[in-house]
């Protein structure tokens, strides 16, 4: 409530009213009057009094009609009746329909001002409780949602821990029950069986090797450690060191790798390293989902001077409109075809996704069952003026 | 130990092959199944004497494939154990829950596989358990 306090006194006797309001006045309270009850409802239902005192005994209407339409306009204000012995049962009854007091008439000013002091503590305790109660809610929904937030992480991390036993122990089973078989001298076995063993046991180990690397990397992603680090690069060359990486990896399935660079890029400010990672782990899910002889393209373009916008497209076997909401989610690779070796560990494409993030960008796909899918990320190139060309 | 057949249901193949050559050695005449669809497919037509079953399979949950066995008057009284990298706390209760008979985790123990093959084979050649 403001530092004036507005206090409303309706009385029809013109006499009382007066010396009530200079009374008040003098006190520092900022007096409005009435004489009668329709003027006194008019009046609270322009503005906000924190004292009523009303007469009870009015000539239009009953003092109680005022309480009544003060009180539901404002709960808070203090409603005084000023009653005359002959209506005091009236003034009782007042109390009990929410009246703060009554004042029995003739009215002592010095009584009034006790009376309206009171109710002044009161009323500012009233507040401050409510106050207080609003804002411990308020935390409370707060705490509510916090709660809730940690509650999911703490689900996502258990979550994440199952799946990561589950594709560590996968590979773990080859290698331990392969290597027991080869070892013990029970059962004779012929020499292409033990080198088909082997080559399990080192295509699995292997797996698992890429396996944990991967974790390692997102978990570094998860912790914040992964400094993003932008230079200044050629994006050309950074391509020509992605496709040396990844050619023997394509050759296995006899798989064709384009690069195409749109006009005007040649140097741009990011991070190299990210970058090129982000490129691998894309070109690779490409690989490992799609056959023999297809083809893999990367198209990079720039969509405004300030974004990059790279594809990694490839003519391999889609994936369904169902499957594309979970696949940059941690193992939420899509299980095809059973293989001798699991294509892919199941984490690139999430590491992908955080890495382009790193960068302020966004990562999507558009495929079609059969057809091919289409990977593209947009990384805004904002500092060093982007594109750096026209330097 | 008498011949047996033993359905062995997994996506990968590295582990297939280990259960194979494991159970080949035991004796058994192996079944494979890749997905749950091929898996149903065998049990229908060869009526196995036990299934060993992965849980994740691309088309299927391996414990959804247990439930239809257990559903079918023909094939509710096969053994099945779950075979499975699913290993926390809590999984073995879950598939025993679910129909399985016995688990056994990932990575195997060969020796604890093969007792627990065995276990259940004489236990199921007796008399019904």
């Amino acid at each position: 409530m403001s530092s004036v306090t507005n206090i409303l006194v309706t009385d029809d006797e013109v006499t009382t009213l007066k010396t009530l309001s200079a009374g008040l006045e003098d006190m520092g309270y900022k007096v409005a009057t009435a004489v009668t009850g329709q003027e006194a409802l008019a009046l609270i239902r322009r503005q906000l009094f924190s004292i009523v005192i009303a007469d009870i005994k009015l000539p239009d209407i009953s003092g109680l009609e005022i309480l009544e339409t003060a009180k539901k306009l404002n709960p808070e204000t203090a409603v005084i009746m000023i009653t005359g012995h002959a209506s005091i049962e009236t003034a009782v009854d007042a109390i009990n329909e929410g009246a703060y007091a009554y004042i029995l008439k003739p009215v002592a000013v010095s009584e009034l001002e006790t009376i309206i002091k009171n109710a002044l503590r009161e009323q500012r305790l009233l507040i401050e409780n409510r106050e207080l109660v609003e804002s411990l809610q308020q935390s409370n929904r707060r705490l509510e949602e916090t709660n809730r937030a940690l509650e999911q992480v703490s689900q996502a991390k258990s979550d994440f821990m199952a799946k990561t036993s589950h594709e560590l122990r996968t590979p773990l089973n080859s290698i331990i029950g392969f290597s027991e078989v080869l070892l013990s001298k029970t059962s004779p076995i012929g020499e292409t069986t033990r080198d088909e063993f082997l080559n399990y046991i080192h295509v699995s180990a292997r797996h698992l090797l890429h396996l944990i690397d991967s974790i390692l990397d997102l978990s570094k992603i998860e912790s914040g450690k992964m400094a993003f680090e932008p230079s200044e690069f050629d994006l050309a060359v950074l391509l020509e060191d992605v496709k040396i990486t990844v050619l023997p990896m394509l050759a296995t399935k006899k798989q064709m790798l384009e690069i195409e660079i749109g006009e005007g890029i040649s140097s741009i400010f990011a991070d190299e390293a990210k970058m090129k990672q982000i490129f691998l782990n894309l070109i690779s899910n490409a690989h490992n989902f799609t056959l023999t002889e297809g083809k893999i393209r990367v198209i990079c373009q720039l969509e405004t001077p300030h974004l990059l916008h790279c594809s990694v497209v490839d003519n391999g076997i889609g994936i369904s409109p169902q499957d594309q909401q979970r696949i940059f989610e941690e193992f939420g690779q899509v299980k095809t075809s059973p293989s001798a070796r699991r294509q892919g560990v199941g984490l690139g494409l999430s590491i992908a996704k955080r890495l382009v993030e790193l960068h302020g960008g966004k990562i999507w796909v558009v495929s079609e069952v059969s057809r091919g899918s289409t990977f593209t990320f947009s990384i805004p190139l904002a500092r060093k003026g982007g594109c750096l060309n026209a330097q | 130990m008498p011949n047996k057949r033993v359905l062995v249901v997994e996506d990968d193949l590295m582990n297939m092959r280990l259960a194979q050559h494991i159970l080949e050695v035991e004796g058994h005449t192996v079944l494979k199944a890749a997905t749950a669809h091929e898996a149903l497919a065998q049990v229908e037509s060869t009526l196995p004497d036990l299934i060993l079953m992965d849980v994740q399979l691309p088309d299927m949950d391996g414990m959804t494939v247990v439930r239809i066995l257990r559903e079918n008057a023909i094939t509710r009284d096969i053994i099945i154990l779950a075979l499975t990298a699913c290993a926390m706390k809590g999984d073995r209760e879950r598939m025993l829950r679910m129909g399985c008979d016995g688990y056994i985790s990932k990575p195997i123990d060969i020796q604890d596989f093969i007792n627990t093959v065995r276990r259940f084979l004489s236990s199921k050649t007796g008399t019904e358990k």
